[in-house]
């Protein structure tokens, strides 16, 4: 897909790291009040063997974090650039999905947004991802307790949609 | 006669032997041929199951490697990462010597106010000297779980080179195989010193001979006689 790349820790030159850093800690609504501005936590996700990370277009960080092979992998989002459409970030969502599954074998792949989040909630029903439960209490943001939607997108719900 | 005392005794009775090794035979030159496999297909059959069992044929490779170069992990980021936190660190540094020995005027607002404008640049600064450092130390532990897998393979089947025919620069036997030809050693040079030496195997044997020869040297076990094992082999 055009303008989507993977991200490398390994390979990422200073400013590219800094320049990410700096777009994605002001995303504030993607971190709870423990990850917020932890610049430590992020670094330590980002080189986990685990963690996938891709880039759209300088607008979007996609993480596909806790890969278990041949069996579910977490997908966040970090929206840089809020002017880009529903519509293609979903595509960008399920090209990042086929790509994940493909390579580990996953048999499901799972987003937790938080049910405040409407435009979270919104890019994962138009990724693919179909409601699978809730989890009280289980976001804190900014002193308050919100609840985690549990969605899931099974493999081969992807490829129909694909 | 004390258990302890047979050391000595057999390694003296094992110098006699190879002097008269040398008496008779002399030095004697063995031309050595290539390495090469004794059984091709036993070989190909071998790697197939090592690698049908999990093992990555990689492994075979790796403590050969790891020996060589230490398998550096690439801190090339990491590197340019520090070099700039410290360059950073440098002109700052080198900024407080100024104020330090009282060249003011002017110099104080600019400082301030590039402490305040830089504040961004240094907070970003710092996240790729972490990122850095947190990939130094994965690429670390994932060579090091490289290290440890291969050792684990190599450790359980042996190096492949115990199919080749014995040359001069064929070394590294399984422990299994290392443990079964020393064991063979040790109940030959077991039953030669008996031989010699009767006398020195009629005390305190009882049903515990088994034990004496596990401890011979060469035997199986540390290859070298333990006295607490000679004395639990005597009680």
């Amino acid at each position: 897909m055009q303008g989507l790349e993977t991200l490398d820790p390994v390979t990422i030159s200073i400013e590219e790291a800094n320049r990410l850093w700096d777009r994605v800690r002001h995303q504030e609504i993607c971190f709870d009040d423990f990850t917020r501005d932890n610049a430590d936590l992020f670094a330590q996700k980002l080189v986990l063997p685990t963690t996938a990370g891709f880039l759209y277009k300088d607008a979007v960080l996609v993480l596909m974090e806790q890969i278990i092979p041949k069996l579910n992998a977490y997908m966040h989002f970090f929206l840089f650039d809020t002017t880009v459409a529903d519509n293609e970030l979903a595509t960008v969502g399920r090209h990042i999905a086929r790509d994940t599954i493909d390579m580990y074998q996953l048999h499901r792949i799972t987003a937790t947004p938080p049910s405040f989040n409407k435009r979270a909630v919104r890019i994962a029903t138009r990724v693919g991802f179909r409601y699978e439960g809730l989890m009280k209490g289980a976001f804190l943001y900014k002193g308050h307790y919100h609840d985690l939607e549990i969605r899931g997108l099974l493999a081969e719900d992807l490829r129909r949609l694909m | 006669m004390p258990q302890t005392a047979v050391m000595p005794a057999m390694m003296g009775a094992s110098m006699g032997m190879n002097l008269l090794g040398g008496l008779f035979g002399g030095p004697k030159v063995t031309k050595i041929p290539a390495p090469a496999p004794l059984f091709p297909g036993t070989q190909e059959s071998y790697v197939k199951a090592l690698t049908d069992a999990g093992v990555a044929p990689a492994a075979f490779q790796t403590i050969a490697e790891g020996a060589k170069t230490g398998m550096p992990t690439d801190v090339g980021p990491a590197f340019e990462a520090m070099k700039a936190a410290s360059q950073r660190g440098i002109a700052e540094g080198r900024s407080n010597l100024i104020e330090q020995f009282g060249v003011g005027g002017l110099r104080y607002g600019s400082d301030i106010m590039k402490a305040g404008v830089d504040y961004e640049a240094q907070t970003q600064k710092d996240f790729a000297s972490i990122l850095a450092g947190y990939t130094q130390q994965a690429q670390e532990a994932a060579a090091n779980r490289r290290l440890q897998s291969a050792a684990m393979g190599q450790q359980a089947t042996g190096e492949l080179a115990t199919a080749f025919r014995p040359t001069a620069v064929v070394g590294g036997q399984s422990g299994l195989s290392q443990g079964l030809q020393a064991g063979g050693q040790g109940v030959m040079n077991f039953m030669m010193m008996k031989a010699l030496f009767p006398d020195l195997f009629q005390a305190g044997m009882g049903g515990g001979g088994s034990d004496i020869v596990g401890n011979l040297p060469g035997s199986i076990g540390t290859g070298d006689v333990n006295p607490f094992d000679m004395q639990l082999a005597t009680a």
